[in-house]
């Protein structure tokens, strides 16, 4: 293995093992552990359950499977942002007395949030055998899984980085999230959009993440576009990230 | 005697004005927008050798902690450049990054990990830090359920493990019983003999006249002296009593 391919390994077992570190540190003195960390997303796919087919009256078929498989991948990318504002911010002491690299920590970080899409995709695919929706397109659960990788980590790493010069921001990214979420097709079908709301929903980068994930679970035939677009966005997401932390990532650590 | 250490020209400069703490007095206080950086480090030129036992003191707050964090690479100069045969090993604070709901041997793992010390070594280093602080029945106890004079131990114990090449030690010896911090001072030493290089940024010069060659006194960010360890500590001396 080359030093370059070899770096790499070992920053992602690092990462790895680090995210694992982080898991168990949120989960401990209680009496189910990390468990935890799947039944609040399950709650909130539940009770989103309810008012969509009892107040809304959605009229969207296998609508159990469309919400688990948007919200599954909603709430990890919400936990995952949200966090990473506080990444290298909440690290200030180990940071400035030792020479860590901040990207190893927001990757950390965000493995250990990403962990709760595993239990939630495992049930969407159980959900998808019992609807009798599967099909070949669930092979594609490891590229969705890539690019969001991809995705997350650039903006996670831009977020980490930016944070320490702009206090406001984890305040902006919570505000941002909210509306994201109502402006990413979770709770509708972007179909049933029209007009200037259609162009915000489609200018948003998330929607097609959510939209692969519900097209995989359900499916439906999925076009090159589908997986091109997210596979362009997480490439775009790393070259931001890498670009704003070799610009400001030292830098970042006399500021925090 | 090669060279492991050679600063050039090398600067640190922070901004002068404080960071706006809110909207209002971001708008009424626009100026310091303006204000000049400071300049925290300014070195023109400064070199070690495989060898040298490094004693950097100073005054509180005159930057002697701040030319350690150039040098080990924590902080970026803003100008310059840093040279350095290894990658420097900072050991600067103890128990940063222990955290008080892990256990001693989960703690261990865990800064062996920020460390950097692949997993092969890490299990070898880490018997070595519970023998040494003596915490082989304990080794499932949450840190928060240790006594202070234990945490202090583990702290140390796991500051020092490494066997480093360039060996940047800022004062890390804490409390610890009579017994304990004897050991813990051999091991300080030995640590510090076996480096290739060492800077030990210290208030207590005289704990290290045996060990270090050599002397250097930062003032206001700049190394004032560099020589003989009984040349500067004289002048230090003189200069500050």
């Amino acid at each position: 293995m080359n030093p370059k391919s070899s770096k790499f390994v070992s920053f992602v077992i690092n990462a790895t093992r680090l995210s694992v570190f982080e898991i168990q540190k949120r989960s401990l003195n209680t009496y189910i552990g990390w468990v935890w960390s799947v039944i609040n997303p399950l709650a909130q796919i539940a009770l989103m359950y309810f008012i969509i087919t009892h107040v809304f009256k959605s009229t969207i078929p296998n609508i159990l499977l469309w919400l688990v498989s948007g919200l599954a991948i909603w709430i990890t990318i919400q936990a995952t942002i949200s966090r990473s504002c506080s990444s290298l911010l909440s690290r200030r002491a180990l940071l400035q007395n030792n020479n860590i690299s901040p990207s190893l920590l927001v990757t950390a970080d965000m493995l250990s949030e990403l962990f709760i899409l595993a239990p939630l995709y495992l049930i969407a695919v159980l959900v998808s055998f019992a609807y009798g929706t599967q099909s070949l397109s669930l092979l594609l659960i490891p590229v969705i899984l890539l690019t969001l990788v991809g995705f997350l980590y650039g903006v996670c790493l831009t977020l980490a980085t930016i944070t320490p010069w702009l206090r406001d921001l984890p305040y902006l990214v919570g505000l941002g999230m909210q509306v994201a979420f109502w402006l990413t097709p979770i709770a509708y079908a972007r179909s049933s959009m029209s007009g200037p709301v259609q162009v915000i929903v489609q200018l948003n980068p998330f929607t097609y993440f959510i939209e692969l994930s519900q097209a995989i679970f359900l499916g439906k035939p999925i076009v090159a576009q589908q997986i091109l677009i997210p596979v362009c966005l997480a490439f775009a997401s790393i070259v931001i990230g890498r670009y704003v932390t070799a610009k400001l990532g030292k830098k970042m650590v006399v500021h925090l | 005697m090669s060279t492991t250490v050679r600063f050039s020209s090398v600067k640190l400069a922070v901004p002068a004005a404080h960071i706006h703490q809110s909207f209002k007095s971001l708008l009424l206080r626009q100026r310091n927008n303006h204000a000049p950086d400071q300049v925290i480090l300014d070195v023109p030129s400064f070199e070690a050798k495989s060898g040298d036992k490094v004693c950097v003191v100073g005054r509180n707050g005159n930057g002697k902690t701040t030319f350690l964090k150039v040098l080990t690479g924590i902080y970026p100069a803003t100008s310059g450049h840093i040279w350095t045969s290894r990658k420097p090993t900072a050991v600067l604070a103890a128990g940063i990054g222990l955290e008080d709901e892990l256990s001693v041997y989960e703690n261990i793992n865990l800064a062996m990990l920020l460390k950097g010390i692949p997993a092969k070594h890490a299990a070898e280093l880490r018997d070595q830090i519970i023998e040494f602080c003596e915490l082989q029945d304990d080794t499932e106890k949450q840190f928060k359920h240790l006594s202070t004079g234990f945490r202090s131990r583990l702290a140390f114990a796991i500051a020092i493990s490494e066997k480093p090449s360039i060996l940047v030690l800022d004062e890390v010896l804490g409390g610890g019983d009579e017994f304990f911090m004897k050991k813990a001072t051999n091991k300080l030493y030995q640590t510090i003999d076996d480096a290739e290089t060492a800077f030990i940024a210290t208030h207590g010069p005289n704990e290290f006249r045996e060990i270090c060659n050599r002397f250097i006194i930062i003032e206001k960010g700049r190394i004032a002296f560099d020589g003989e360890f009984a040349e500067g500590l004289d002048l230090y001396r003189a200069k500050h009593s």
